[in-house]
């Protein structure tokens, strides 16, 4: 298994295919910032991490531009937390964003004849 | 729970990185909660999986990068670049910038507390607004220069006469000065008089100013048509030459080029050489045409004052050399001059202007400004009870950070901010004061047209402001620029009431009343004295029945005087038959109309040294023609009034003043009969055939003048120009001045008609100053009373709200509502009681000063003094008695639950 400079991959999220991976975890439920975090550790099976300094800005980025909302907000026995979901605007650029993503991964497949990555 | 401790690591690790950028405080906040939680969390995973709790804090940490990517990402979003916050306490290091947040604050803070900033503006607007109208009528009538050339320069020459006679110039002294001064660049001769121009479709009688041919080149007046008067025109004999001023010039001939047209003056042809700029105001007159004023210098120079004169001081000389010059010429006039004692009194020409109204309008203003220190009083205590209430938010300031400067600060700012409110909503109050006075416009004010809200009365509005906001801005600074902080404790508002701050509050209040007080004295002293005027007889009766005018027969016109006569009586009878007319009556003047005619009157029964009486003893002379009396409504004390036929018979009668008759024959009846004769004795003895009553010609509140009545057309004095006096309920309707002027007319087309106005009108003006100085201090007054009894209510009833636990206490235990009552009542009487002495005290030596406005009336009246004072007292007893009403209502069980 190959490691992937994380340090690397948070410069290439900043510049916007992260946002997918946000949307996309916040399509079916809010969640929250720690929460999302691990969930992308989690399910790139330990590839992909975001550091608490590169997520948070983008989700900062993602609300001042009305894709995603965060509000506080109080469960019993817990502590007050932060929860973000997707906004309409957000769920539109989603779509938008799966599209493209599709169509670029197709396009690579077929330039590297890679079958199976 | 996550431990404390760990979550005040995290947030300070987060706030540091955040640091350099410009978040508000508020997102601030969430930011560092947010991430602490994810650090906490992250935290509290490593210590589950095992890991030491170093380790684990290492490990957390090690989720910041190196070189602050969390800042470095966060910079280009908009929350991290809002504005600096405005909140005092963080001072941003540049010191305007600083100011203008103080100033924004303090503006925003006021604006949530409307009720106070509203009562406090408004009271502060009251007293500016006060203060700056009267300041724009002082600085627009005694400080603005005049409105000529270097006005600096400009002095009027005068001579203290310390016998009545020579203040003024007559050929000698002018022409003794003009040839032997060594102080002036120029001296020049002046004098008005009334002038009839013929020729037109109506003829006018209009005001002229009489000027030698240096006058208007020392005031440095510049004409806007054609040329003023050469040195030939002011020769005896030259040709007739007029100069009109700017208004009528536009009034007559609409600003057509006049300049060598002729103009029939007085019934000789005269010459337009000239016309003036509109800008000219001279003194207090108010001319249509400038004459020459003709001076003979190798004529005889004998006693005579007639002129006024004025100079320009040369450069670099001094009034006092000036004067020193003056002095020593006194001594090259003829010897007769001497026992005339006259002295040297060159003063600057605005004094000529001003007259005697300065010292009215200094102590309006005095009396204005002791509003507005009854108004900063009451601000002052607004601003104390409000900054007690605002002692916990100042000491959680203090212990949060805000320095004692920057607190003050605040509070100092507050204070200007509101000062510069009231004084900018008392501009406007001003503005609209000017404009009534303006409407009114009371005749004794001169410079009327020159009173206005100017650069120099908006530095002055400015500046008192400031002093205002300052004042109370200290006074609240002193008692809570150090914070209390006592007042953080639970319930500490209790603690607010220190007694210090009572006696601040105390004091004030006590000033208030004395300074209420003394203006109400001195207003008070102003009503007694218009009573005491008003109660006068001044020689006339229902003079708002009585209809004056002047009929002017210049002497080249009808130059016999039996004809002039003859007219004069032809006018009067057909002045009698206009309907609603009762009775005519001629004088060369009518009373109070300023006319001063004074001249010796020597007395057959009580020969006296020739000299010195002949100067210290002048009586006013007058000639009269038949019903004046009658018409006027004054009465024949003894004797009887004179005939048509004795005046053309030229028969050697005459009629004198009861006054006059008293002071030589004890009872008016006997000076019948007796003989007199006017000024030496080249002239022929006159019998006294009735003694008047007297007239107030000097104005109501001088002593009853000495007068002289002599028959029209008599050979010491021969006056041509009669006053009418008309009787008849129609006065002041419309329709009969016009058949007045047409009665006259229709004896002679070419008679104009002069000085209308009714006696009630005359009578009025002679008592400008004093109703002037009444209404106005009258209202300063009324408005320190309102001012200060509501300062008072606000102390009583801010302490009763204070004290709302205690009261609560008392009647628990069985005090009676009465007792509460009482104890208010003591409060509020005993502050009252206080501020009366200290206000009569003071208004002991303060109506001193105003002694010479007043008549009839002591400075010390008892009277005035005890009525004012009960009257403040019972007003302050209502304003005492309301809270403590309400205090001794207060339900104990609520007091008690109360916090206090």
């Amino acid at each position: 298994m190959t490691d992937i400079n994380t340090r690397a991959l948070d410069r290439e999220l900043k510049r916007g295919s992260a946002e997918l991976l946000i949307l996309s975890l916040l399509e079916a439920t809010p969640r929250h910032g720690y929460e999302l975090g691990k969930l992308i550790k989690l399910r790139s099976r330990g590839q992909l991490t975001f550091h608490i300094d590169s997520l948070y800005p983008l989700l900062y980025r993602l609300e001042e531009r009305g894709w995603i909302k965060g509000t506080w907000i109080e469960k019993a026995g817990e502590r007050r937390r932060r929860y973000y979901k997707v906004t309409s605007e957000g769920r539109r650029v989603l779509a938008q964003q799966r599209k493209t993503f599709a169509a670029f991964v197709a396009a690579v497949r077929r330039v590297t004849g890679v079958e199976n990555a | 729970m996550p431990d404390p401790t760990n979550s005040l690591k995290w947030a300070h690790e987060v706030r540091t990185r955040l640091s350099s950028l410009r978040l508000s405080a508020t997102r601030e906040a969430e930011i560092v909660q947010e991430l602490s939680q994810h650090l906490d969390e992250h935290y509290r995973e490593l210590i589950a999986e095992g890991q030491s709790p170093e380790d684990a804090e290492r490990l957390t940490l090690a989720e910041f990068s190196e070189g602050n990517l969390l800042a470095r990402y966060m910079a280009p979003l908009r929350q991290a670049q809002t504005t600096p916050p405005s909140t005092p306490g963080a001072p941003t290091g540049h010191v305007l910038t600083d100011v203008w947040q103080d100033v924004r604050h303090a503006a925003r803070v006021l604006m949530k507390q409307r009720a106070f900033a509203g009562t406090a503006v408004m009271t502060l607007a009251l007293g500016i607004g006060a203060t700056t109208a009267i300041f724009s009528v002082v600085y627009g009538v005694l400080l603005k220069p005049l409105p000529f050339a270097d006005p600096d320069g400009l002095v009027s020459l005068k001579q203290y006469a310390p016998h009545g006679a020579g203040a003024n110039h007559g050929a000698a002294t002018y022409l003794t000065y003009r040839e032997n001064q060594t102080a002036f660049e120029a001296i020049g001769a002046w004098d008005t008089t009334d002038a009839s121009i013929t020729g037109g479709s109506n003829p006018e009688r209009v005001q002229a100013l009489l000027v030698s041919s240096s006058t208007l080149p020392i005031l440095g007046v510049k004409p806007v048509a054609g040329r003023f008067f050469a040195i030939e025109d002011d020769s005896p004999g030259a040709p007739l030459r007029v100069v009109l001023t700017n208004g009528y010039w536009q009034r007559r001939f609409g600003g057509r080029n006049v300049v060598g047209e002729p103009l029939v003056i007085d019934g000789r042809p005269a010459e337009v050489i000239g016309v003036l700029p509109s800008s000219f105001k001279f003194l207090r007159t108010s001319p249509s045409i400038l004459l020459p004023l003709p001076l003979d210098a190798s004529a005889p120079r004998g006693i005579s004052f007639g002129f006024q004169a004025l100079a320009r001081l040369k450069s670099g000389t001094t009034l006092a050399f000036a004067n020193a010059d003056v002095g020593r010429m006194i001594s090259l006039l003829p010897p007769q001059f001497a026992r005339l004692e006259l002295q040297p009194n060159v003063r600057p020409l605005a004094d000529d202007v001003i007259g005697n109204i300065g010292d009215t309008l200094w102590i309006l203003l005095a009396a204005v400004g002791v509003v507005l220190l009854i108004a900063c009083g009451n601000v002052a205590n607004l601003f104390l009870i409000r900054a007690e209430a605002r002692q916990q938010e100042l000491a959680m300031r203090a212990a949060l950070g805000a320095s004692r400067a920057r607190l003050a600060r605040s509070l100092f700012s507050e204070s200007i901010v509101l000062a510069l409110a009231g004084g900018a909503l008392g501009l406007a109050f001003a503005q609209a004061a000017l404009g009534l006075l303006r409407w009114f416009a009371p005749a004794y004010l001169p410079r009327l047209d020159e009173i206005a809200i100017d650069s120099g009365v908006l530095v002055f509005t400015v500046s008192i402001s400031m002093l205002c906001g300052a004042f109370f801005g200290v006074i609240a600074l002193r008692k809570f620029g150090r914070p209390n902080t006592a007042a953080l404790k639970e319930g500490g508002r209790s603690s607010g009431d220190s007694p210090t701050r009572h006696r601040t509050r105390n004091t004030l209040v006590v000033g208030q009343v004395a300074l209420a007080l003394t203006l109400l004295i001195v207003s008070g002293l102003m009503i007694r004295t218009f009573i005491a005027m008003r109660q006068i007889d001044p020689g006339f009766t229902d003079p708002e029945h009585v209809q004056t005018f002047v009929v002017a027969i210049p002497a080249n016109f009808i130059t016999d005087p039996q004809r002039a006569a003859r007219t004069h009586q032809s006018v009067a009878e057909r002045l009698a038959q206009v309907p609603g007319v009762t009775s005519v009556g001629l004088s060369s003047s009518i009373t109070m109309d300023g006319e001063d005619n004074g001249n010796y009157l020597m007395v057959e029964e009580f020969p006296e040294p020739a000299g010195s009486a002949m100067i210290t003893k002048l009586r006013r002379f007058k000639s009269f023609a038949p019903g004046y009396f009658a018409t006027m409504g004054n009465r024949f004390v003894a004797g009887r009034d004179v005939t048509w036929n004795e005046i053309y018979e030229g028969r050697m009668v005459i009629v004198i003043s009861e006054t006059l008759a008293r002071e030589y024959w004890k009872e008016p009846a006997r000076a019948i009969g007796k003989r007199v004769r006017c000024c030496n004795t080249t002239m022929p003895w006159r019998e006294i055939v009735g003694v008047s009553g007297d007239e107030r010609d000097d104005g109501l509140n001088q002593p009853a003048t000495s007068m002289v009545y002599f028959p029209m057309l008599n050979e010491s004095y021969r006056w041509r120009t009669m006053a009418y006096a008309v009787r008849s309920n129609r006065v002041g309707t419309p329709g009969f001045l016009g058949e007045i002027q047409q009665a006259v007319w229709a004896v002679n087309a070419d008679l104009p008609l002069a000085n209308i106005q009714t006696l009630e009108e005359i009578q009025a003006s002679s008592m400008g100053r004093t109703s002037f100085a009444l209404v106005m201090l009258a209202i300063a007054a009324g408005v320190a009373l309102l001012i200060g009894v509501v300062g008072i209510y606000g102390v009583i009833a801010y302490a009763a709200a204070q004290r709302t636990r205690e009261i609560g206490l008392r009647m628990a235990l069985g005090a009676q509502v009465a007792d509460v009552r009482r104890m208010f009542l003591r409060q509020g009487l005993s502050l009252t009681i206080t501020g009366i002495v200290v206000g009569i005290v003071a208004s002991f030596g303060v109506t001193r000063v105003m002694a010479a406005m007043l008549f009839g009336v002591s400075p010390t009246d008892p009277m005035t003094y005890v009525a004012v004072s009960a009257v403040l007292a019972s007003v302050a007893l209502v304003a005492t008695y309301l809270p403590a009403r309400r205090a001794a209502r207060v339900d104990p069980v609520i007091a008690l639950r109360a916090e206090a």
